[in-house]
This record gives C-alpha cells, sequence and structure tokens, in this order.
C-alpha cells in the first residue's frame, strides 16, 4: 500500500519535471527562430530615432486648476 | 500509511501557507513605498544626463507656472462675485513657493530624478488640492463658465522658448550618437537643426536617406544599438524611480516642514490671513502624517478651510 502511494507521487514530479523540461525548450526554440528571422527596414529605424527624440511641444501633465 | 499520509497533508499545508507568510511580508516592506506613475517614469528616463535633466524641471516650472496664473485668473473672477477666496490663494501661495523649489532645484545633481519626482508630486497634490476647494463652492455649471473665462492663451514665451532651446541641444546630442553608430557625422546640419533652421522631420528625411543606401547587416546593426541604449536609459530611470519611492513619505514630511520654516521666516505672503492659512494647512498635513495617515497627499486641512463660500 504504501509502495503504491510513493509510486504515485514519484510518478506526479516524473510528469510535472517532464511538461516543465518541455515547455522550457519550446520557449528557447521559438526564441533562437525569433533572432534568426530579425531584419529591420528603414522605416523601423526611423521609428526607433523617433522615439529617441523629444517632442519639441511636449509638456508635463501636473492635472487642471479649474 | 497514516504517517505518510500526515506528513503529505502538513507539507500541502506548509506550501499554501508559505505564500500567504510572504504576501504579509511584502505588504510590510511596501508599507511605506508609493507606486510612481507610468508618465512620470517616462518622463525620467531622459534625465540621465544633465541637459534632460534640465528639460524635465524646466517643463515642470512650465506647468506650474501655467497653473499659478490659471488660479490667480480664477480668484480675481471669485473675488468679483463676492466669494472668500482666503483657501484657494493659500494653496496657490504655496504652489509659488513650489514653483521657487523647482527653480532653485540643479539638474546635474545626482538625485535629480528623485527630486523632480517629489516636486511634480506637490504639484499634483497641490492643483488638486486647489480644484477639490473650488469643486466644493462652485456647482457644475458655474465652473464650466469658469473655465470659458480663463480660456486664454498661455504662452509664457521666455520660458517656452528656453525648453525649446534645451529639447534641441538634447536632440542633437542623440542624432550625434546616431551618426556616431552610422560612422557618418554631419556636424553642419546637426547645427542647422539646433539653431532652429532646420526641423526635426528634415534632419530625419537626411538620415533615411543614409540608411536606405546601407546593407541589411548595417541596418540591423543600428537597430540593435538603439535598442540597446533605449533599454539602459529605461533601465537606469526604472533604477532611479525605484529609489525614489524610498522613504517618500519621510522626504514629504521634511519638504512641507522646510516650506513651512520657510514661509514663517520670509513672510512670503502679503495678505497676512492668506499667509496664515496656508501654514495652518501645511501644519495640518505634517499632523495628518504624523498620526499615521500616511496618504499625506490630498492634505485637504481642516474642515474649514475647504468651504470657501460666498461672503
Amino acid at each position: 500500500m504504501n509502495k503504491k502511494i510513493l509510486g504515485a507521487i514519484v510518478g506526479l514530479i516524473i510528469i510535472f519535471s517532464s511538461v516543465l523540461v518541455v515547455s522550457v525548450l519550446t520557449n528557447n526554440v521559438s526564441d533562437s527562430d525569433d533572432k534568426e528571422t530579425q531584419d529591420y527596414s528603414t522605416d523601423d529605424i526611423l521609428s526607433e530615432i523617433d522615439e529617441s527624440l523629444l517632442d519639441e511641444d511636449g509638456e508635463i501633465e501636473i492635472g487642471e486648476m479649474v | 500509511m497514516k504517517k505518510i499520509l500526515g506528513i503529505i497533508i502538513v507539507l500541502m499545508l506548509l506550501v499554501s501557507i508559505s505564500p500567504l507568510a510572504l504576501a504579509e511580508d511584502e505588504a510590510g516592506d511596501t508599507k511605506e513605498e508609493v507606486e510612481i506613475d507610468e508618465e512620470t517614469q517616462e518622463e525620467t528616463e531622459i534625465m540621465n544626463c544633465s541637459v534632460g535633466a534640465e528639460i524635465r524641471l524646466l517643463q515642470l516650472e512650465k506647468a506650474i507656472t501655467k497653473n499659478i496664473i490659471k488660479g490667480n485668473e480664477t480668484i480675481s473672477v471669485l473675488k468679483e462675485l463676492d466669494y472668500n477666496t482666503t483657501a484657494l490663494e493659500a494653496i496657490l501661495a504655496e504652489l509659488e513657493l513650489l514653483l521657487e523649489e523647482v527653480q532653485a532645484a540643479d539638474p546635474n545633481a545626482t538625485d535629480a530624478v528623485q527630486v523632480f519626482v517629489d516636486l511634480k508630486s506637490d504639484a499634483k497634490e497641490l492643483t488638486k488640492e486647489f480644484r477639490d476647494t473650488l469643486k466644493a463652492m462652485l456647482d457644475d455649471e458655474a465652473l464650466e463658465s469658469l473655465r470659458e473665462r480663463i480660456r486664454v492663451e498661455f504662452q509664457n514665451l521666455n520660458l517656452s522658448k528656453k525648453i525649446l532651446n534645451r529639447i534641441r541641444s538634447y536632440n542633437r546630442n542623440q542624432l550625434y550618437r546616431l551618426y556616431d553608430f552610422i560612422g557618418y557625422i554631419n556636424n553642419s546640419f546637426l547645427d542647422e537643426y539646433e539653431n532652429g533652421n532646420i526641423t526635426k522631420e528634415q534632419m530625419k528625411n537626411q538620415i533615411g536617406k543614409i540608411i536606405n543606401d546601407m546593407t541589411k547587416e548595417k541596418r540591423n546593426q543600428i537597430f540593435s544599438e538603439l535598442k540597446e541604449s533605449k533599454i539602459k536609459a529605461r533601465i537606469h530611470a526604472m533604477i532611479c524611480v525605484e529609489n525614489a519611492t524610498h522613504n517618500f513619505t519621510s522626504r514629504k514630511e521634511l519638504r512641507i516642514e522646510h516650506r513651512l520654516q520657510y514661509a514663517k521666516n520670509s513672510q512670503s505672503h502679503t495678505n497676512s490671513w492668506v499667509r496664515a492659512e496656508m501654514q495652518q494647512r501645511m501644519e495640518n498635513r505634517l499632523n495628518e502624517n504624523n498620526s499615521g495617515n500616511g496618504n499625506g497627499g490630498s492634505g485637504n486641512g481642516n474642515g474649514d478651510n475647504q468651504g470657501g463660500g460666498k461672503q
């Protein structure tokens, strides 16, 4: 009886760890896929440049008085 | 069998209780912390250089100045209608003291981000306090007509011009770094932009032409470098903002104490009633903080302050 319970616990641990390993591996695969397909256009770069520059009319909002 | 079941149950209980215990600990740790809004966090991203810090402080100065002008306009309209404006004047007088603190802030200081976060938070609170006090005095219709009356052009030209110059200077530095990535520095073009002879769009068009002629690899490299510097700036800002959240409440108390002392010493406002009211409000906020309310934010003072109303 004891052996059965221990066996069930060990079985559960094996199932959980397998699921964990599979999910980690799939994430890594999709990450490396992303790296291979990255190509940036002029527009992508210009949009990055735009984000790094400040808006000349930019203001800080502290709320309205009325 | 029973022993094993007992051990499993105890383990399960321990596992389920531990997150609760950890959560309580975290709640205890963050009790004093304040969450800085996302907008402010983004604003601090440019403050890792003195030009960026100067821009944010100038923009804060401009925002407070605009609200002071609007506040004065509101008060003069209400006075015409025979309202008691002492409470509003007291808040405005504190906003004027805050403006002096912003003007005195050093953009080169290592704690410039913390100072900006603190003073912006005070500015927002005082603005809200003014708005809430006004709301308690007037109905919606009267408020709307007041908004119409004070909807004037607010062109504080000197301040706007100074901010624009500093923004162009900041953008010039950013563009210089970009040219450095590209390996092609056109100083005359950068100078033209900084002097206002070329617009930002024209600059971007010129850079776009250079990028178009590049190889795919070079474009990818530039993109990565731009992303990297953006991430670095964001991380730096996050650390500074995170530091600014520590001891936020005690710093706030200290600021109010200093402001109160300054107001007492300098006799800052000509009207003694307004001065007394302002000092009373600050003392009330300090007492509220000390008594553990901690919110310290809205600090509406006592009930008498809120009212105002017609004389």
